[in-house]
């Protein structure tokens, strides 16, 4: 073959090279639309139990509502109990959708016992900061005890909010076609009874919070500013 | 290589290659469409959890219309929540070990999330035996699902995050 043979043969052989190109890039398109992730991104760790913390601090608000709600339908009843009432009724709703997660959590760490606080522990020798690591070393007896606590307050809690969202719920039930000072007044002992509770899970999660504060406390390296 | 045949080639592996994304993408909904065990792949563990997603999604239209379906909106939400119920399962069956491990607290609290959210549905019998009309139980009843399954769906979103689910 002749020299310019070879080089007419090296022209068409690039000439086949670009009319491939326009295939090629629809095989990268297609398997573009076949797989839909790019590179993974790094997870960012949840702090889990400063969350629980604000949802603990959120539900005592919540029940502290429900209860002020309450009063003030029998406060009303004799003015103008309409209003309060319809007040009443939402606090209620936003407590049984916003409890989800401070009963999700109580609900979990009952049954999963120890194994809970261990997957804690599991992650606090995982955190970046080395003075958190090792102050979660250096206090592992009061950390146990104080979960350990904090489990049965979680208990408490669990134990008597599911009572006391039923006793509102009735309230919420009997009043909401006629809120009268007749129908108020027949519901007094319900009334009662749902502050009752109420009063209750409001010192469970008292003490649950207690305790979160104080392993708090412990984790905290010298120095630091609490944070909430 | 003559034209016919390299247009033929051409025409082959165009065909092959729109077939193989077909494919996959009907495998994916055909392998996940029953909650039965599944591979932990991250690829399974993602369509498992778009799938639960989406099962959320129905389940949320459905509380937005069974309010105005005395007669059967109660069962209609009953049977749409047992199908999130069966499908978060199937999500779940797809985790390795690892998974399993790190994030057996948030798995916890998605159950138990699961188990209080059911509790909507004694609400309702427990209103309508004490006298509440069956219209309002329901509607009550569809507030508080259609709220807390929203809840229930970002806590999922963010374990699977932390779980890297996927990944």
């Amino acid at each position: 073959m002749t020299t310019r043979g070879t080089e007419h043969l090296g022209i068409r052989n690039q000439g086949r090279c670009w009319q491939w190109l326009p295939l090629a890039a629809v095989v990268a398109t297609l398997l573009g639309c076949a797989s839909t992730e790019t590179a993974p991104k790094t997870p960012t760790p949840r702090d889990d139990f400063r969350e629980y913390r604000q949802i603990v601090v959120e539900a005592m608000r919540l029940v502290d509502t429900a209860m002020n709600s309450l009063d003030e339908v029998s406060v009303q009843a004799n003015r103008n109990p309409r209003p309060a009432y319809e007040a009443f009724a939402k606090v209620v709703h936003r407590l049984e959708v916003d409890s989800i997660k401070v009963r999700a959590h109580t609900q979990a760490m009952r049954a999963r016992g120890d194994a809970y606080f261990e997957r804690w522990e599991k992650y606090l020798a995982g955190v970046d900061n080395e003075q958190v690591r090792q102050l979660a070393e250096q206090h592992r007896p009061e950390l146990k005890r104080s979960f350990e606590q904090a489990q049965q307050a979680s208990q408490q809690v669990r134990e008597v909010f599911r009572p006391f969202l039923s006793d509102l719920q009735k309230v919420r039930a009997v009043l909401e076609t006629d809120p009268s000072l007749a129908r108020i007044e027949a519901s007094k002992s319900l009334i009662l009874a749902a502050q009752d509770k109420g009063r209750q899970v409001h010192q469970g999660l008292d003490r649950l919070l207690a305790e979160m504060n104080s392993m708090t406390s412990l984790l905290r390296p010298p120095g630091a500013a609490p944070r909430h | 290589m003559k034209p016919i045949t390299r247009k033929l080639v051409l025409t082959a592996v165009l065909g092959l290659l729109a077939g193989l994304v077909t494919l996959s993408g009907n495998l994916a909904r055909a392998q996940f469409a029953t909650p039965f065990a599944q591979p932990n792949t991250p690829m399974a563990q993602r369509n498992a959890m778009n799938l639960l997603v989406n099962q959320i999604n129905w389940f949320q239209n459905a509380t937005r219309t069974a309010a105005s379906q005395p007669n059967n909106g109660y069962g209609l939400l009953a049977q749409q929540f047992q199908a999130v119920r069966d499908q978060y399962a199937g999500f779940k069956s797809t985790l390795g070990p690892q998974q399993w491990n790190n994030g057996a607290n948030q798995l916890a609290e998605l159950d138990a999330g699961l188990d209080i959210i059911q509790e909507a549905f004694t609400d309702y019998q427990t209103g309508v035996a004490n006298g509440q009309s069956t219209y309002t139980a329901l509607a009550n009843m569809c507030r508080v699902l259609n709220e807390a399954m929203g809840v229930w769906a970002q806590e999922f979103k963010a374990d699977c995050r932390q779980m890297r689910v996927g990944w």
